[in-house]
């Protein structure tokens, strides 16, 4: 076991193994895998009549034992989602959202039918550039065929995305209005059972779900229903173990061939793949085998679209680093360079998310939870370098080590760095959604930005929400949206009759209790058909409360459940709500028609009106006290409206976010000009970032504005986007400046921030030449981005963003 | 409210989160009024005590509502845009308020202590965090010392950390009040040439050595800088004898910074309707910034320093 390290690293460097591990992932072009796709569909078809959970784990089964599987050259850890090196898995049954999104493009470019538009409108999430599309567009000819004409055909009227549909329009509901109170196909976004895995391994889910199902009687409360619970999670954990036994196989097999080092290194991981992920592991290595493998065969089973994160890896891997340490069988060089190969393996992930790690905060005590461990991934995330997608989440309290947040901030050296969380606020937030004190402090954070607690809930941080901008606009206008006069909105009087500002807080409140109510509506619709036809066996068996109760968690079965509404632009919003208290209400240079003439006309012929909105009306994000209480108001009846509501179908709360992840250009293209001086179409601003260009007194006037806005109990996160120049980062002396900085932001209440620091000049460069640039990282939501495989419109905001913090 | 904290100064800039004028994160006061005139000044706004005027051409929307309101007629619309009058503009900042864009600016302000003591406090946080404070600089600060001992008084009462950036061109009896209420004093010591610093900078050098000294024997910690200027102060024996004196006469000098030169404000003075004369000059190069910090390590300084935008790379 101690010598499976051919070539060590001492220094904080890449060995020439990992070296070529990264290269060989930045020289993978995307590409269309259909084989989870196509078992799926041949297992689905062979089960029409058996329980949905039953049919879940059979097309689980049918894909783990038919998908191709490799091993690389260089590879110590195994495992791959696809057969192709970078590909998503297709979660066909689900629907097409995200990069299913992508395929349908792809296939729409293939038909001839590809409009602007409607690729705008498919890129959604992420919102990705024409070059990126580029190469999903290369779909062999077999490939498209076999989507075509045998998979996607059997899923008309029977995927989620169909189903959802069909009751949508048996209800009633206004298709217009699913724009703006919307909820796409997916729930996910979840720190996945990584703890019980490592406890008791899937032979021990699988021998816990047969004494479960054993136990039950026939008089029980639903047992037929949680009977098929626990034999489909029977199944599915088999074909787990079945599936790491043929990596086992495989190995032994080409070890066969090999010679020296390369034989006994497959010879080991023969060894380590017929032990985890079915049983615990007994060494630091295995350790990372069974986390990587259990990524691997969840994303298989739910699809690549729904994230599944992987949690707080310093803190569940660390008594198997110590462990190993002690018993003198690895070194620290050692362990970093399989940390390193760890890292490369989650950034074969495109949806972001998956690849988020978080990383120190406090322990379920309340004591500092910082280790070896949380440094050692620092440093294998600086040895890696640029490129990859890999992220990182770091949690402070207020007794974490400030040596660990400087070392954390230095990440920012290579561009991209860490995204950094405030314990104390965040665990404020938890309290409230319900979760116990301890439970609440053992949080990470999911997919992009989002804290929930750790492989004990239904995460579910994404996928439905409404844009508050156009629920603005439904306010000023009667309930009618400015693009085509259509009423979506709910009747709020006419701005003839308002007599105070408090009249038109009055009406944004009424839109936005009409529109939230209708985007619960829509979700709770879409959250009962996944209930009854969609639930996820393999993934409830590591959450837990799923095995404890028989129920799936998308029937309620975790032992936390919520649901997150989503939102952005709070300082769009308040910039609009703040203009027009101040040149309608105070000052009186216009009047609410008149504002409206402006708005309706997108400020043609009244530019002089537009350059004063922006420049002498107040803004949010300049320690503007009153600017700020507006800020905190919105934040506040937001809070307020979303928590009204809770899931019928899961039996939690929702819960608000605010953060944008390329969204911001979405929510822009979808409302008219605006009063803060926004023009028809263009982005509103990101999460709860002060919008571009209004940070005029600086980053600690930002800092002050942003963290009262976090008053609200945002539970589900709130992102902050900051652009500071790459100076601050270089020296040790400003190094420890930043590191001043951050903790001032959380001791004023500042919930979450990510820093951008990079400069115009460079950015603008990267859009010109991306040749040059595919090292390049940027901060879009928590989670860093390829900033040349970003759409222009999201390139450009970025850029806006970056530009005024150089002036 | 008492009577000093009315007290009123002319103040330019109070720039927040500010990295470069001392230790940690600070907030610093930039007053108006400089008695010295050194030809490659940053800024040039800060030189005359009085308020002045600015128009930003890349923020002008060419509404010409400045014109209409300017009561004294001291601006015209021209082919290079707005030009402006300075022997007929008062700064009365009427065309300010009637422009929609922003595109013109008052420099200088008259406020009070508490006003901009309500400004700096506000970063308190920051400054705990960080190490950082206050520093008044300028400008010089001791061209206005009534108003700058009051705002010190108050920061010191506050328990925020006072950083004085001078440049030594004043008396000593004003200085002096200014240095005893400050934690750390930011010195200028641009070049050793008698002749050439009166000529170029207006002040004679024995006034600032002495005053460099006199600080020294107050024991306040010091931290001195040095612009470096081509053709003005970047000479090596400049920098060797600039070593030399604060190794021999200022022992409690803890930090020496060599600031490299920037072009980049050369819009500023086009602003104020100025011709800056060194508007072409080129940026120094890093090596040659190397070789400076190299030779006043030589000297026996071990807390050498150099910073800003070089030739080769943004620094």
């Amino acid at each position: 076991m101690s010598t499976v390290f051919a070539e060590r690293s001492t220094q904080n460097v890449m060995s020439p193994r990992i070296a070529r591990l990264k290269q060989k992932l930045m020289d993978s072009a995307y590409e269309v895998d259909i084989e989870r796709a196509r078992y799926y569909t041949q297992a689905w078809k062979e089960s029409e009549h058996e329980p949905p959970a039953m049919r879940a784990a059979k097309g689980l089964k049918k894909t783990l034992e038919n998908m191709t599987i490799r091993i690389d050259d260089d590879e110590l850890l195994v495992g791959a989602k696809t057969f192709k090196p970078v590909a998503s898995v297709l979660g066909v049954e689900r629907g097409t959202t995200m990069l299913n999104a992508a395929i349908r493009k792809a296939m729409l470019k293939r038909e001839g039918q590809l409009t602007p538009q409607i690729s705008m409108l498919l890129s959604g999430l992420g919102g990705h550039s024409e070059e990126f599309d580029r190469e999903i567009f290369n779909m062999p000819d077999e490939v498209y065929r076999e989507l075509k004409e045998e998979i996607l055909p059997y899923w008309e009227g029977k995927d989620l995305r169909s189903m959802k549909a069909a009751l949508w329009k048996k209800r009633g509901v206004d298709p217009d209005l699913t724009e703006l109170a919307y909820s796409i196909d997916l729930q996910g976004h979840i720190i996945v059972g990584v703890k019980r895995v490592l406890e008791i391994g899937f032979k021990g889910i699988g021998e816990w779900a047969r004494k479960a199902a054993a136990e039950l009687s026939p008089g029980d409360k639903d047992c037929r229903q949680r009977k098929d619970f626990y034999e489909a999670v029977q199944v599915c954990a088999e074909a787990v173990c079945n599936f790491s036994n043929r990596y086992a196989e495989l190995a032994e097999k080409m070890a066969e061939d090999a010679e020296g080092q390369r034989k006994k290194e497959l010879l080991e991981i023969a060894e380590r793949c017929r032990w985890v992920p079915a049983n615990p592991p007994r060494s630091f290595i295995e350790a990372l085998q069974s986390v990587w493998m259990t990524q691997v065969v969840l994303t298989i089973s739910y699809g690549d679209d729904s994230v599944q994160t992987i949690g707080r890896l310093d803190q569940w891997l660390y008594p198997y680093y110590k462990n190993d340490i002690e018993k003198g069988i690895l070194t620290r060089d050692q362990a970093r360079e399989l940390l390193e190969e760890h890292l490369i393996k989650v950034s074969h992930f495109l949806v972001f998310g998956h690849n988020n790690i978080t990383l120190g905060g406090v322990d379920r005590n309340g004591e500092d939870a910082v280790n070896e461990l949380s440094y050692l991934y620092l440093d294998a995330h600086e040895s890696l370098g640029g490129g990859l997608r890999k992220s990182f989440s770091v949690r402070i309290s207020p007794k974490t080590p400030r040596d660990f947040v400087k070392r954390a901030a230095r990440t920012y050296r290579q561009g991209a760095g860490v995204a950094f969380y405030n314990d104390e606020v965040i665990i404020r937030d938890l309290l409230v959604d319900g979760y116990s004190l301890e439970d609440a402090r053992d949080y990470a954070l999911v997919g992009c930005a989002e804290p929930t607690g750790s492989c004990n809930n239904n995460g579910y941080t994404a996928g439905t929400g409404t844009y508050l901008m156009p629920v603005l606009e439904l306010a000023l206008f009667e309930g009618c949206r400015l693009r085509d006069g259509k009423r979506i909105g709910a009747p709020t009087p006419n701005v003839a009759t308002f007599t105070s500002f408090e009249d038109v807080k009055e009406a944004f409140v009424g839109q936005l209790t009409y529109i939230v109510d209708a985007a619960v509506r829509h979700g709770d619709m879409k959250d009962q058909i996944i209930a009854e036809y969609f639930p996820s066996p393999l993934l409830s068996s590591t959450i837990e409360g799923c095995l404890e109760s028989g129920y799936d968690i998308a029937q309620g079965g975790a032992r936390y459940n919520h649901v997150t509404l989503g939102t952005q632009a709070l300082g769009s919003v308040v910039n609009s709500l703040a203009a027009i208290r101040w040149a309608v209400f105070e000052e009186k240079l216009l009047t609410m028609e008149e504002l409206l003439d402006h708005l309706r006309n997108n400020f043609a012929g009244a530019e002089n009106i537009r350059q004063m909105l922006i420049h002498k009306a107040p803004k949010y994000g300049t320690d503007d006290p009153k600017t700020d209480e507006l800020a905190q108001w919105v934040m506040e009846v937001l809070e307020k409206t979303v928590r009204s509501h809770r899931s019928p179908v899961l039996g939690g709360p929702y819960r608000p976010i605010m953060m944008s992840s390329g969204t911001q250009v979405i929510e822009g293209f979808l409302c008219g000009a605006s009063a803060d001086g926004r023009l028809a179409g263009q982005a509103v601003s990101n999460g709860i970032s002060p919008a571009n260009g209004t940070e005029r007194n600086g980053a600690t006037a930002a800092m002050h504005s942003v963290a009262k806005a976090c008053k609200a109990h945002m539970s589900a996160g709130s992102t902050f986007n900051m652009t500071i120049s790459p100076v601050m980062f270089k020296t040790e002396e400003n190094l420890e400046k930043f590191t001043g900085m951050l903790l001032a932001y959380f001791e004023l209440g500042g919930r979450q921030i990510q820093i951008n620091p990079v400069t115009v000049e460079t950015l603008k460069d990267a859009q010109k030449n991306p040749q040059n640039y595919t090292d390049l990282l940027v901060k879009v939501t928590g989670y860093s981005f390829r900033f040349i495989d970003l759409s222009t419109a999201l390139q450009n905001d970025i850029i806006a963003r970056t530009e005024f913090s150089e002036i | 409210m008492t009577a000093a904290a009315e007290i009123r100064g002319m103040v330019f800039n109070i720039q927040r989160n500010s990295t470069e004028d001392g230790p940690g994160i600070r907030t610093t006061v930039f007053m108006k009024g400089c008695p010295m005139h050194c030809p490659w000044c940053h800024n040039p706004e800060s030189i005359k005590l009085s308020p002045e005027l600015v128009w930003y051409s890349i923020r002008c929307i060419g509404v010409q509502a400045c014109i209409k309101d300017c009561p004294k007629d001291a601006l015209t619309l021209t082919q290079d845009g707005i030009v402006i009058d300075r022997s007929r503009c008062d700064a009365c900042g009427q065309c300010v308020a009637a422009c929609p864009a922003n595109a013109l600016e008052i420099l200088g302000k008259r406020m009070t202590v508490d006003e901009v003591s309500a400004a700096v406090l506000r970063d308190r946080i920051f400054y705990e965090k960080s190490g950082g404070g206050i520093t008044l600089s300028g400008g010089e600060p001791s061209l206005q010392p009534g108003f700058a001992a009051a705002l010190m008084q108050v920061m010191r009462r506050e328990g925020i950390h006072v950083a004085l950036d001078t440049c030594g061109g004043t008396k000593w009896t004003v200085l002096e009040p200014l240095v005893e209420l400050a934690d750390l004093i930011l010195l200028d010591l641009k070049m050793m040439d008698e002749d050439k610093h009166l000529r170029v900078l207006g002040v004679s050098l024995d006034t600032v050595l002495n005053n460099a000294r006199v600080i020294a024997r107050k024991g306040k910690n010091l931290w001195v800088r040095t612009p470096v200027i081509p053709g003005y102060t970047d000479s090596e024996d400049n920098i060797r004898r600039i070593a030399r004196f604060i190794r021999n006469h200022l022992p409690n000098t803890t930090r020496y910074d060599l600031l490299a030169f920037n072009n980049t404000c050369s819009t500023k003075y086009r602003r104020l309707g100025q011709v800056w004369s060194m508007e072409e000059e080129s940026q120094i190069s890093k090596e040659r910034m190397d070789m400076l910090a190299a030779i006043a390590k030589e000297e026996g300084l071990n807390f050498v320093h150099w910073s800003g935008m070089t030739k080769s790379s943004k620094h």
